[in-house]
């Protein structure tokens, strides 16, 4: 049977160091709420880094992509014929 | 870790303060009743609005003729105006994106209220192209559809569609930067919020905002891709809007230095107005334990910085307008200087030139009286500049033939005091409903650049963030 514990602080680096006590007990902490992020709390509760930046590049690029192609055979004569 | 902070870092938040004391400073304008100063701008500003929103109906039904604008010179007050609200906008994204990619934590207090100013300032900007087209209504023939007009094309080589996309796309980037950045804000207004009303459009506000790890992860992520993605569009959005001018043929006009002089010069305005907002708004809703003079004299030394290097600029173009011996620039500037404008050409060198140079005696970057009055001149100055441009410019180009004077209508006039009016009065609203600091970013740097925590930390204490603490 599982115990759930809900602990509230006042302290941000209490927070921390309490949370690292905890998880080197071997406890897993579902998750920590707080008003600010408390830096140094994602390693501490295993909170996996995030591939969005990657994503939002790949995005830029694959636009930026479409929009040179599209731009290319816009005003290329060739396209005309293709298009029409 | 122990945190080492250097002796001379002064404090960023001033007092004795903790995490919950800075909620209820910044939270407290929201949520408490409005003060009599308040209601009287407010009541001044949308008089003003009003007045606007009545000059723009007068032009759209009515037409361009009831503006000054001739054969010879047609474009000027609304184009001035423009450039004028754009430049502004560009400080916000400055503050908010730049800054934040430079990890300066002295942005923290201004930069919702800068990014704030930016929107309602391209909102306003956004108004003259679209009205000075005259018939707004096919306003949509901006924008590359295919039609049956044997699908006619809008002119990609122009920069006056590469506005239409820069412009764009600066306005949503800023929106969507300046909003994500207000969701946690949202979150701390709907948790402590009363009144069923304000509960439930502050949690449509919040999205469901929850303060979990994993979220406050991503959301530093995406600052940091948003900051990416604003930080080139302060550069090119206002060196766009200056290829509207160096892309053509006009003398003055026709030259390269006008993209890095523009965007210096909306840096220049932009950081004006943030000092102009920021030192009535900290009066006005008790912020001056958060919005330093520290804050002040950073945003003057960039004024400062940025002012140089629009005086160097007008340098260049007057020493160019000579050396390069064409006959056509060197009479454009000898007319800026000794024309019919001259006095308006007085006014931009006096204001931008001579103005931000006070800012290198210490004394005075750090006063806010003198700070005050400055920014109001550097923006009339900047008004002044983006006049001079354009209008002296082509009130007197190649055919004197051609030549003709410009004077502005009320109409003119009063579109423009008209937008000064929307802005206030969006901006006034925005102080009401709106956390004007960014909380959730205020209290990260609170434990390391506090007043009190500071003292603590020097002297070897342990640093007590929150009320009653015995740790």
């Amino acid at each position: 049977m599982s115990t759930v514990i809900y602990a509230m602080y006042d302290d941000d680096h209490v927070l921390l160091e309490g949370a690292k006590k905890v998880v080197a007990k071997g406890m897993q902490v579902k998750d920590v709420f707080s008003p600010f992020p408390v830096h140094g709390i994602d390693d501490v509760i295993g909170v996996r880094k995030t591939r969005l930046a990657i994503c939002a590049f790949l995005y830029g690029l694959t636009g930026m992509t479409l929009a040179l192609i599209g731009m290319r055979f816009h005003d290329c004569r060739l396209a005309y014929e293709y298009w029409w | 870790m122990h945190h080492v902070e250097a002796d001379i870092r002064e404090p960023l938040i001033l007092g004795n303060k903790t995490y919950h004391q800075i909620t209820e400073d910044v939270c407290a304008p929201v949520e408490g009743k409005a003060g009599k100063m308040w209601y009287m701008v407010f009541s001044l500003a949308a008089l003003l609005a009003l007045w606007g929103v009545g000059c723009i109906f007068y032009t759209v039904g009515v037409g361009i003729g009831v503006w000054g604008l001739n054969k010879t010179v047609d474009w000027a007050w609304d184009i001035t105006n423009f450039v004028w609200w754009v430049g502004i906008g560009h400080a916000g994204t400055l503050i908010s994106a730049v800054l934040l990619l430079f990890r300066q934590r002295w942005r923290m207090a201004i930069n919702r209220s800068a990014e704030a100013m930016t929107i309602f300032a391209v909102i306003m900007a956004a108004l003259f192209p679209l009205l000075h087209m005259g018939r707004i209504w096919m306003a949509y023939w901006v924008l590359p559809l295919p039609n049956q007009f044997g699908s006619l094309w809008v002119n990609f080589n122009s920069p006056l569609l590469w506005d239409v996309f820069a412009i764009s796309t600066y306005f949503s980037v800023s929106l969507v930067f300046w909003y994500i950045g207000l969701i946690p804000d949202f979150a701390t207004i709907r948790d402590r919020a009363v009144k069923p009303a304000a509960k439930k459009a502050y949690s449509i506000m919040a999205f469901g905002w929850t303060g979990s790890a994993k979220h406050w992860n991503r959301f530093e992520e995406v600052s940091l891709v948003l900051a990416g993605l604003a930080t080139p569009l302060v550069f090119s959005v206002h060196s766009i809007v200056s290829m509207d001018f160096a892309t053509s043929v006009i003398p003055g006009w026709h030259t390269t230095i006008f993209p890095p002089y523009f965007v210096a010069g909306a840096v220049f305005s932009g950081f004006a107005m943030v000092c102009t907002l920021m030192l009535v708004m900290r009066k006005v809703l008790h912020l001056e334990d958060y919005i330093l003079v520290k804050h002040i004299e950073y945003m003057n030394i960039i004024i400062m910085l940025t002012g140089s290097m629009v005086g160097v600029a007008y340098l260049s173009e007057l020493f160019i307008s000579w050396y390069s011996g064409v006959e056509y620039e060197g009479y454009a500037f000898m007319n800026r200087a000794t024309g019919w404008y001259w006095w308006s050409y007085a006014a931009m060198m006096t204001c931008n030139v001579v103005s931000p140079q006070l800012m290198w005696v210490k004394k005075w970057r750090r006063n806010l009286t003198f700070t005050f009055i400055l920014s109001i001149v550097v923006n009339i100055g900047m008004w002044f500049e983006r006049f001079v441009i354009i209008v002296t410019s082509i009130h007197r180009d190649y055919v004197p033939s051609s030549w003709n004077l410009f004077h502005p209508t009320f109409v003119d006039m009063g579109l423009f005091l008209g937008t000064i009016g929307i802005f206030f009065v969006l901006y006034l609203l925005y102080a009401r409903v709106f956390p004007v600091l960014a909380l959730n970013e205020v209290k990260t740097i609170l434990r390391t650049t506090g007043e009190s925590q500071l003292k603590q930390l020097r002297a070897g204490e342990h640093i007590t963030v929150a009320e009653g603490s015995k740790h």
